[in-house]
C-alpha cells in the first residue's frame, strides 16, 4: 500500500517540476540600455518639497533639478540657473535662467515656474516639512521669462547652498496644479535626465530617459529602482548580475566582494557624522570634564579598523571635513587616552567612575549596534559603567527629544545643504530641533546668527571655524567618524556619479559588454 | 446549518471592533511622535508643529478614533502619513501578493505534508517514517530567515535554477513559498501522522481489515477521511499564520507583501496603514475560520446535526 503512496508523491513532484520548467525559463532583461539599482528602502514620495529621507531624494533628483547644482566635489555650479548675483545689501538675489529647457510634459521652464515652485513651498497650506529651507525668502519676482529675483528677510550667507538642496528642485507648474499637493508625489514632472514611468510602492520605481534633456543625455533607456530590504539579498543580486548597482553594501561583505572580478566597489568619504551624543542638561554630563573624559575613553581607531573594516574616516569635529566650508582641523583633538579620561573623571568628582545608560538604534546606520557595544566596553575601562539599551527608531527619537531618560546615545547626521550652517544651527543652537544633547552656549548662539548674515565667504568660514572649535572644546558630543559611502556596481558599469551627500546620478552611466 | 453560519458571522463583528480599538490604542500608546518622524532629520520645531496640525495628530485620541471609524464605515481607510497615498491604494497592491504567496505555500504544505504524514503512518517506525519525521523536525525548527538565504544561495546564486527575485512566474515563487511553507508542511506532516496512527488503531479499522478490505481502501477512504478534521483544523490555522507570518520571508525575498508593509509602517509610526492592515488580516483570520467551519460539515457529517 505504501508503494502507491510513494507513487502519488512521485507524480506530484514531477508535476511540480514540469510546471516549474514550463512556466518560466525566465530570461533576464539584460539589455545593455536598462539598469537596475537595488535599494534597501523604497522612496516615500517624489515630491521634492516633501522629501526628507535619502531614498526619496535619490529618486526625486533623477527627475528634478535645482537652480544651483553641486558637482562631484560638492562645489556650487550652475544648474537650471546659469548665473547669479546678489545686491549690495545682500538681500536681493538675481538669477539668470537656462534658456530652452523644457519640463517632461513639454511646458517651458521659465521664471514663472521658479516663482510657482518657491511660492508653493512657502505656502503654509502646502505644509512642506522642509519649509524652513526657504523660510528666509520674502518675495519672488519675475523680471522677464529668463530672469528671476528673490529677496530674503536679511542677508543670508548660505543662501545658494539652501537653493541647491533637493527640496528646492523645480517642478512643472502645469503638472503640479493638475496633481494637487497630495498627488504630485506620485506623478512628478521635472526637467531632469530621467522622467517618471511607473511606481509600484514597495517593489519598484521605473524611470525612462528624457530624450530632450538639455545636458548630457543618458545612455541608459530605462532605470529601475528595485526595493530589496535585506542586505544579503542585495549583494546576491549584484553577484548574479540581476542588479547592476547596489547601495548600502554592508562592511562585513566588502572583503568578499573585492575578490569578485565582476564587481567594482565605489567608496567615497561621505558627509554623515556618527557620534555619541551626551545629554548636557543631566548629571553627570552637565560637567564638561565628564564629557571630555568620554571623548578620551573612546578608541575611534579600533572601531573604524576592526568593526567598519576601514569604511569610515576618524572624525575631527561635528562636521565632516569633506563638507565645503567645514573646518579641516580643530584646536581640540581627542585621542584614545584612558589615563587622561580617568584623571578628568577624578577632577569632576567621580574618582570611581559612575553608572549610566547608553541608548542605541539598531539598523539605522551601518553597524550601529555593534559600534555602541564596542564603546560601552571602552567606557568601562575608564570606569564608566554604561548599560546598553537598544530601541526602535520611533521610540528612540521620542526619548531623545524629551531628554529625561537619555544620557549617552549613538546618532548620525548628514548634511542635506552641503554647508555647515544647516546642521550646526539645528544641532547646537539652544533648543534647536536636532539639539538632543541639550547643548547651550550663548557665544555659539550669537556666532550662529552672525555667520548667516555674513555674505563674505572668507569671513563666514572664520565664524564657522570658531563655532566648531567651541563645540569641540565643550565636548557637546563625542564625534566618532564620518561614514564612507559604499556602492557596488557590476564591473561593466562606468560613469556612475556618487556624491558625498549620498546622492547618486545615473545620466553619465554607460554599460559595457 | 445556515443558521449556525449566520451566528458565527455575527459573532465576528464584535471581534473585529475589539481588534480595531485594541490596535488603535496600542499604536497610540507606543512611544514615538509620528509628526517628528515624518518631518524627518534636519526639520525645525516649526516644521514639526506644522506636520502635526496638518495630520490632525494634535486632537485627543478618542476623537481620532471616532473620526477614523466613521471613515472606515464609509469605506475610507485614511491616507498614509508616510507616503500621502490613500491607504486603500497601499494595501491594494500589497495584499494580493501576500495571498498569492500564502496560497502557493499552503498548497505545497498540504500536498506534501499530508502525503508524508500518510506514508509515515502507513509504515510506522520504518526508515521512511524516521527520515520524514526528522525532516519535519528540522522544518519546524529551521529559522525562516536562514532557510531563505540558504535556498537562494544554493538554487539561485550557485545553481542558477530559479531567479533570485520574484517576477510573477510560478518558477520564481518556489523559493519564497518553500521558505514560508516549510514550517506548516512539517507541522502538517506530524499532525497527519499522529492523527492517522490514532485512527488506524481504532476498532473499526480492525473490523475493516477483518472484512478483508484492501489496504489502500482502509488507508484512504477510512483512515484518512476520519483524520481530515484534525488536518483541516491545523491547515486552517496555518493559513492564517502564513498570511500574518510572511514578514520574514517577504523581507528576505524582497516580496512586496502586506507583512513588510506593516513592519515598515510600524517603524515609521504610520498609524493609518498599520490599523488598516491589521484589520484586514483580522478579517482574513475570521473568514478562514468560518471557511474551516464550513469544511468541517463537509468532511464530518456529524457536525451538521449540531
Amino acid at each position: 500500500m505504501s508503494t502507491k503512496a510513494t507513487r502519488i508523491v512521485a507524480i506530484l513532484v514531477s508535476l511540480l517540476l514540469v510546471a516549474v520548467t514550463v512556466t518560466g525559463c525566465g530570461s533576464k532583461p539584460n539589455a545593455s540600455n536598462s539598469l537596475t539599482y537595488a535599494v534597501g528602502t523604497d522612496a516615500k514620495t517624489l515630491d521634492p518639497q516633501f522629501v526628507n529621507d535619502l531614498p526619496s531624494a535619490v529618486a526625486a533628483m533623477q527627475i528634478h533639478e535645482t537652480l544651483v547644482a553641486r558637482d562631484e566635489n560638492m562645489n556650487l555650479v550652475p544648474g537650471l540657473a546659469t548665473e547669479w548675483s546678489v545686491s549690495s545689501d545682500g538681500k536681493t538675489w538675481t538669477f539668470k535662467l537656462r534658456k530652452g529647457v523644457k519640463f517632461h510634459d513639454g511646458t517651458d521652464f521659465n521664471a514663472d515656474a521658479v516663482k510657482y515652485t518657491l511660492d508653493r513651498m512657502l505656502d503654509k497650506a502646502t505644509a512642506s516639512p522642509r519649509r524652513s529651507v526657504v523660510s528666509m525668502i520674502t518675495g519672488v519676482k519675475v523680471v522677464d521669462a529668463s530672469t528671476v529675483q528673490i529677496t530674503t528677510d536679511q542677508p543670508f550667507g548660505p543662501f545658494l547652498a539652501q537653493l541647491s538642496t533637493y527640496n528646492v528642485a523645480m517642478m512643472s507648474p502645469t503638472a503640479a496644479k493638475a496633481a494637487g499637493v497630495k498627488g504630485y508625489g506620485q506623478k512628478p514632472v521635472g526637467t531632469g535626465p530621467f522622467k517618471f514611468k511607473s511606481w509600484t510602492p514597495g517593489e519598484k520605481l521605473v524611470l525612462e530617459r528624457n530624450d530632450s534633456y538639455w545636458g548630457t543625455k543618458p545612455t541608459i533607456k530605462e532605470l529601475t529602482f528595485k526595493v530589496v530590504p535585506e542586505d544579503a539579498t542585495r549583494v546576491m543580486l549584484l553577484k548574479t548580475g540581476d542588479a547592476q548597482v547596489v547601495g548600502g553594501v554592508p562592511a562585513f561583505q566588502i572583503d568578499d566582494l573585492k575578490k569578485d572580478a565582476n564587481i567594482t566597489l565605489i567608496a567615497k568619504p561621505g558627509f554623515r557624522t556618527i557620534y555619541v551624543g551626551m545629554n548636557n542638561s543631566q548629571k553627570p554630563f552637565d560637567d564638561p570634564r565628564v564629557r571630555q573624559a568620554v571623548n578620551y575613553a573612546i578608541d575611534r581607531e579600533a572601531i573604524v579598523k576592526n568593526l567598519l573594516r576601514g569604511q569610515a574616516t576618524i572624525a575631527v569635529g561635528p562636521e565632516s571635513t569633506t563638507i565645503p566650508g567645514a573646518a579641516k582641523t580643530l584646536q581640540t583633538v581627542y585621542t584614545h587616552d584612558v589615563a587622561k579620561a580617568k584623571q578628568l573623571l577624578k577632577d569632576a568628582g567621580y574618582p570611581d567612575g559612575f553608572k549610566t545608560v547608553f541608548h542605541t538604534p539598531s539598523g539605522r546606520y551601518p553597524m550601529d549596534q555593534q559600534v555602541s557595544e564596542a564603546i560601552v566596553g571602552q567606557l568601562k575601562e575608564a570606569g564608566i559603567q554604561a548599560e546598553l539599551k537598544v530601541m526602535d527608531w520611533g521610540a528612540y527619537n521620542d526619548m531623545l527629544t524629551k531628554g529625561t531618560e537619555s544620557r549617552l546615545f549613538l546618532l548620525g547626521k548628514g548634511s542635506p545643504s552641503a554647508d555647515p550652517d544647516m546642521t550646526l544651527s539645528l544641532s547646537f543652537g539652544t533648543k534647536a530641533s536636532m539639539n538632543q544633547a541639550f547643548y547651550s552656549n550663548k557665544q555659539v548662539d550669537g556666532l550662529l546668527a552672525d555667520q548667516r548674515k555674513e555674505t563674505n565667504a572668507d569671513k563666514r568660514a572664520q565664524i564657522l571655524q570658531q563655532i566648531q572649535d567651541l563645540v569641540q572644546k565643550d565636548a557637546a558630543w563625542a564625534n566618532l567618524y564620518y561614514e564612507t559611502i559604499t556602492v557596488g556596481t557590476r564591473a561593466n558599469v562606468k560613469g556612475l556619479q556618487v556624491l558625498p551627500n549620498e546622492l547618486i546620478f545615473f545620466n553619465k552611466v554607460t554599460i559595457g559588454k | 446549518m445556515s443558521k449556525m453560519l449566520l451566528r458565527r458571522a455575527a459573532m465576528s463583528i464584535p471581534i473585529l471592533l475589539a481588534v480595531s480599538v485594541l490596535v488603535f490604542m496600542m499604536i497610540h500608546l507606543m512611544p514615538g511622535d509620528p509628526a517628528r518622524i515624518i518631518a524627518g532629520d534636519s526639520a525645525t520645531e516649526e516644521d514639526i508643529a506644522m506636520v502635526r496640525t496638518t495630520l490632525g495628530l494634535d486632537k485627543p485620541v478618542v476623537t481620532q478614533y471616532a473620526v477614523y471609524m466613521a471613515n472606515v464605515f464609509k469605506g475610507d481607510l485614511g491616507t498614509s502619513l508616510r507616503t500621502h497615498r490613500p491607504v486603500v491604494d497601499e494595501i491594494k497592491v500589497r495584499l494580493p501578493n501576500t495571498i498569492r504567496l500564502a496560497a502557493v505555500a499552503m498548497v505545497l504544505s498540504v500536498v506534501f505534508g499530508v502525503a508524508i504524514g500518510v506514508i509515515s503512518a502507513s509504515r510506522p517506525y520504518s526508515w521512511a517514517d524516521s527520515a520524514s519525521m526528522v525532516g519535519a523536525l528540522v522544518g519546524v525548527s529551521m529559522p525562516t530567515f536562514y532557510l531563505g538565504l540558504m535556498l537562494m544561495l544554493l538554487f539561485s546564486v550557485k545553481l542558477g535554477w530559479v531567479p533570485l527575485l520574484a517576477d510573477n512566474s510560478l518558477k520564481s515563487m518556489i523559493l519564497p513559498a518553500v521558505t514560508l511553507g516549510a514550517r506548516s508542511l512539517a507541522l502538517l506532516a506530524r499532525m497527519t501522522r499522529s492523527s492517522m496512527l490514532e485512527v488506524l488503531n481504532q476498532d473499526y479499522i480492525l473490523a475493516s481489515r477483518a472484512q478483508g478490505l484492501p489496504g489502500n481502501v482502509i488507508l484512504y477512504s477510512r483512515a484518512l477521511k476520519n483524520s481530515m478534521t484534525t488536518i483541516l483544523t491545523v491547515a486552517g490555522l496555518e493559513f492564517g499564520h502564513l498570511m500574518a507570518g510572511a514578514v520574514v520571508t517577504e523581507q528576505v525575498f524582497a516580496w512586496p507583501g502586506i507583512g513588510r508593509l506593516i513592519v515598515e509602517s510600524i517603524w515609521a509610526r504610520d498609524f493609518p496603514v498599520v490599523q488598516a492592515s491589521v484589520l484586514i488580516i483580522a478579517v482574513a483570520f475570521v473568514l478562514i475560520n468560518l471557511l474551516t467551519d464550513i469544511l468541517y460539515t463537509v468532511v464530518n457529517p456529524r457536525v451538521r446535526f449540531r
